[in-house]
């Protein structure tokens, strides 16, 4: 569906993108990175928002600023998001239509399709401004998903959201999935864990790793350990302590480590792959 | 695209920093609107209500700089650019809606003006179909495309400033400024009084001129010309629309992306290079501020500065029999003109052709003739066997402007090449000299111009021919309003035949109290075409304010026989500016407009102590001439209290005479019409005799008189 060709990106001297290759088809993808992994500029390039410097975007095999159907099919969620606050979510949504071309007969099911979605059709009627900010967030997925975008890309679609509403996304993700490319781009592995099929690893422009969850979980395999803080210093070969916490009064450490060790690992998680990535321990 | 129209239209009218000023905006418009309109009825002066309605124009340019700003600016606060830039076309598609919402707004007041100005035509019952059309133009491009301007920069200011509001309000600021007379000031100070740079003005103005999209600016006093109306000339089209396609392009260089974005950035590029080179070349309009290139001071400075030229005794050697005109008027004036001369074996022919035409080549049918051009002067040499020359040139005047708004050439300004070398402003008199030749010509004209064109000489279709001494051409809100009386139809004070006629009735009966033959060329002036000129004519020459040609008359006022016949006769006196003042009161007195019951006039004047004090004031006039700067520095505190004495005895002595000598001479005296009779030969001799000497004589031969 959407493939990335040795896509570099800078901006002035910085290099942000180095020769990314990306091959996405239907399914639901997590853009795992920390700040500044350059996780917003590969949406935006695969957006068509930013020119690369180097390599290209293709949509169904076609560059996406040729593409008829790339613009018709996108859906894009902003990392900052935003409505006229003077409109009404409905008159808003409305408004979003009639820019996306969705036929005028098709605007009132399309709307309401949406904003089902996304739990807000009790507040079609109320301003924008009224808003919290989570509901605003849930709004920009509706805009996002108007239409029937066949590529969903969501630059932190989480950032602001409740443990409810995250819980709500979550569901909102499943049930949208079929028949989608979906990528979405967070920071928080849990959100990944939660709705993606496949994880792609970003850090400093470039690209640590793509698959499934389950392969990146098993990069920690028999790297994950969790030791009480006196027998830290126990540990063999090169370390890093992930998470530090207390069982009744005994402070442990999860702890990363490419050495074997005389007790048994953990099972790892997500995050535990997703750290031995970035901290090269794979 | 309805559907996205309606919405913004929401937005603005739920948006309480737009809706409101907007409808405060329009209040405030239609109270002063109302206001001017009550002003009107009061001074029935239709070209004073006109400068007055359209006063605020920068700031209503401002306002929708301001709506459009801050409408659009919504879409970059909320962050809704980067979505909108993923629909196709989604951003220039509320780019679209929120312009199509402000050109909706901006139409209310557009409209409400139209209709006020429909309205005002209607009230004020001229029955001037060009004033109507000219008041159609006027809405339409003040109030029509200088909103649609405004709301332009607005917008493009909120795609490419973003949420800089101090950037966009304090160039909002500067535009205001620059619409207004703070800038001329400004600009005048820093070219003259920083720099002393005449280049630094004209650029300074240039970008003045440039961003000027208002009538008239605001802290202007000068009177508009009837005949000029507001300023319109193509140029003000084409920045107006400038100022709406140039933003425009760069709108739309922010809506696409790649080739597009690269391809809007180069149209704005071309429009603005394009909108430059034509604003370069704009020709002949009509400035009045304060720069040295405008009506009231250009010409005046330049023969200022100009060594002074003697022309008394020149001699040109020949005279023009014919002339071939052929003028086309577009944005200025290019001619070309075949004059033939009666005396063609001179080696060498002048011609005065006024500076501001820049002449392209003299010619006969075949053969280029070598020319010397200096200032006002053309010099070339022999005619090569032919009798006649061919100038071709082109330009413009600062005061008789030729465009394709109006046209204002007077016969006795040297906008054709006449014969000899004559003086074009008499910085003495502060005034343009009337330059006519002393024979009459036979000419052939046409004038290729858009306007319907009004000549002294007889003709239809823009082409005239027949034999004058000055050929006087006019067009723009001009008319003939009676038989051959021509005049701006919308000023108040128009000529009437009957005046005309007093006035010559009036002439003949002065001339025959002078006991003088009166001139032929003010003889049978009711049959001579009337030309009235335009009141701004007046601004920079105290001279051309009535002229008698051979056929015709140009004159400013014609309010009544005795001022017409005042003018007149003041136009074919010659009097010297130190004697101003009395060539002045004698009019006055020989054609009674001396307001007798005025208290100061029934004073009796003493001749002895009047001749007493010319000689005391004309003493200290010459004590006071020797003292220079130095010698009054080097003086001690006796002496400068001695000075400060006769200064102030010399300021008395001044007002005394000057008021107590015409009183005395022309009302008072018991020779008063024998008076009358020395001034005016004295006048029209050019005798270089010291007026005051003359005064001084004329006294004593009464008092010898009385005596014996």
């Amino acid at each position: 569906m959407i493939k990335v060709n040795n896509l570099s990106k800078s901006f002035q001297r910085k290099k942000v993108l180095h020769s990314i290759n990306l091959e996405l088809d239907i399914g639901v993808y997590g853009l795992l990175g920390a700040n500044g992994a350059g996780k917003t500029t590969l949406l935006r390039c695969m957006a068509g928002l930013f020119e690369s410097q180097q390599g290209e975007v293709l949509y169904n095999d076609e560059p996406i600023h040729k593409s008829k159907s790339f613009y018709n099919d996108l859906g894009y969620l902003p990392q900052a998001f935003g409505m006229f606050q003077e409109l009404t979510l409905y008159e808003m949504t409305d408004y979003i239509c009639s820019l996306r071309n969705i036929a005028s007969n098709q605007c009132s099911s399309a709307i309401a399709r949406a904003l089902e979605s996304v739990n807000l059709e009790d507040k079609a009627r109320d301003r924008v401004k009224t808003l919290s900010g989570g509901m605003l967030r849930r709004a920009g997925i509706a805009q996002a998903i108007l239409g029937d975008s066949k590529v969903i890309l969501l630059d932190e679609p989480t950032a602001g959201l409740d443990p409810s509403e995250r819980v709500r996304f979550k569901n909102t993700i499943s049930c949208l999935k079929q028949d989608k490319m979906i990528l979405i781009s967070t920071h928080i592995v849990e959100d990944v864990d939660a709705c993606c099929d496949n994880v792609i690893v970003i850090d400093e422009g470039q690209i640590l790793f793509n698959g499934s969850c389950v392969k990146l979980k098993n990069i920690a395999l028999n790297k994950v350990y969790q030791v009480k803080e006196a027998d830290l210093a126990g540990i063999a070969g090169e370390k890093f302590s992930l998470k530090v916490n207390d069982k009744g009064g005994v402070v442990y450490h999860r702890v990363l480590t490419q050495d074997k060790q005389a007790f048994p690992s953990e099972e790892p998680s997500l995050e535990d792959g997703y750290m031995c990535l970035v901290r090269r321990l794979a | 695209m309805t559907k996205l129209y309606k919405k913004t239209m929401l937005v603005f009218w739920r948006s309480k920093n737009l809706i409101v000023p907007y409808w405060v905006m329009l209040a405030i418009f239609s109270l002063y609107t109302a206001f001017r309109f009550v002003q009107y009825m009061e001074y029935n002066n239709i070209f004073m209500t006109m400068r007055w309605l359209v006063i605020p124009c920068v700031f209503l340019i401002a306002s929708f700089i301001y709506f459009s700003y801050e409408l659009t600016i919504k879409m970059y606060e909320n962050n809704m650019v980067e979505y909108f830039k993923t629909y196709r076309q989604g951003l220039w598609q509320a780019y679209e809606a929120i312009i199509l919402c402000l050109l909706t707004w901006a139409a209310i007041p557009v409209i409400m003006f139209l209709l006020f100005m429909l309205f005002f035509y209607k009230y004020i019952n001229v029955q001037y179909y060009p004033f109507l059309v000219h008041l159609v133009k006027v809405s339409l491009l003040y109030f029509g495309l200088s909103f649609i301007a405004g709301i332009m920069l607005g917008t493009v200011m909120a795609a490419k400033l973003k949420s800089n509001r101090l950037a966009v309000y304090s160039l909002t600021v500067l535009f205001m400024l620059l619409n207004t007379t703070f800038t001329s000031s400004l600009f005048f100070h820093i070219s003259y009084m920083l720099l002393n740079s005449f280049p630094t003005e004209k650029v300074l103005f240039g970008i003045k001129d440039f961003f000027t999209l208002v009538p008239h600016q605001l802290g202007s006093n000068f009177a508009i010309d009837p005949i000029y109306g507001l300023p319109m000339e193509p140029i003000k089209w084409i920045l107006a629309v400038f100022w709406i396609i140039f933003p425009l392009t760069l709108i739309m260089s922010e809506c696409f992306d790649r080739k597009a974005k690269q391809a809007f950035t180069a149209t704005a590029c071309l429009i603005l290079v394009f909108a430059v080179a034509l604003f370069t070349f704009r020709g002949s309009t009509l400035i009045m501020d304060l720069r040295n290139d405008s009506h009231p001071y250009s010409d005046m400075l330049y023969y200022q500065d100009r060594p002074e030229v003697d022309y008394r005794g020149y001699k040109a050697g020949f005279n023009i029999n014919n002339y071939d005109m052929d003028l086309t008027v577009s944005n200025e004036l290019h001619a070309i003109v075949k004059v033939t001369v009666d005396n063609p074996d001179l080696d060498r022919y002048e011609f005065t052709l006024y500076r501001g035409y820049k002449l392209d080549r003299v010619r006969t049918e075949n053969e280029a003739i070598p020319f010397k051009r200096e200032g006002d002067y053309i010099s070339t040499g022999s005619l090569k066997g032919a009798d006649y020359l061919i100038f071709e040139y082109h330009g413009k005047s600062p005061k008789y402007y030729a465009n394709r708004q109006a046209i204002t050439l007077p016969g006795y300004f040297a906008y054709y090449p006449k014969a000899g070398r004559s003086n074009i402003y008499d910085v003495v008199r502060t005034g343009y000299v009337v330059n006519l030749s002393p024979n009459e010509s036979r000419y052939e004209v046409k004038v290729h111009s858009d306007l319907e064109v009004f000549s002294n000489l007889p003709g239809g279709n823009n082409t005239f021919s027949g034999k004058t001494n000055g050929l006087s051409v006019f067009a723009g809100m001009y008319d003939e309003i009676a038989d051959n009386i021509y005049a701006e139809p919308m000023r108040k004070d128009l000529p009437q035949k009957q005046t005309i006629r007093e006035a010559e009735q009036i002439l003949y009966d002065t001339f025959k109290r002078l006991e003088r033959p009166e001139p032929e060329e003010l003889k049978h002036l009711a049959d001579k075409k009337f030309f009235q000129v335009p009141g701004n004519f007046t601004i920079n020459s105290s001279i051309e304010e009535t002229v008698v040609m051979s056929d015709h008359i140009t004159a400013v006022y014609c309010a009544n026989g005795p001022q017409v016949a005042t003018m007149i006769m003041q136009s074919i006196i010659k009097p010297r500016s130190a004697s101003y003042r009395l060539e002045y009161d004698y009019l006055s007195y020989l054609f009674k407009q001396k307001d007798m019951s005025d208290p100061v006039l029934k004073k009796t004047v003493d001749s002895e102590q009047l001749l007493q004090e010319i000689d005391e004031w004309q003493s200290l006039n010459e004590k006071h001439s020797k003292i220079n700067k130095k010698t009054l520095e080097n003086m001690n505190e006796q002496e400068k209290d001695a000075y400060d004495i006769d200064a102030r005895r010399m300021c008395d002595l001044d007002s005394s005479v000057r008021n107590k000598a015409p009183l005395y001479l022309f009302y008072q005296s018991p020779c008063k019409e024998e008076n009358f009779r020395v001034f005016y030969d004295y006048y029209t001799s050019g005798s270089t005799q010291d007026i005051w000497e003359l005064v001084k004589s004329i006294i004593r031969e009464e008092m010898k008189d009385d005596q014996s």
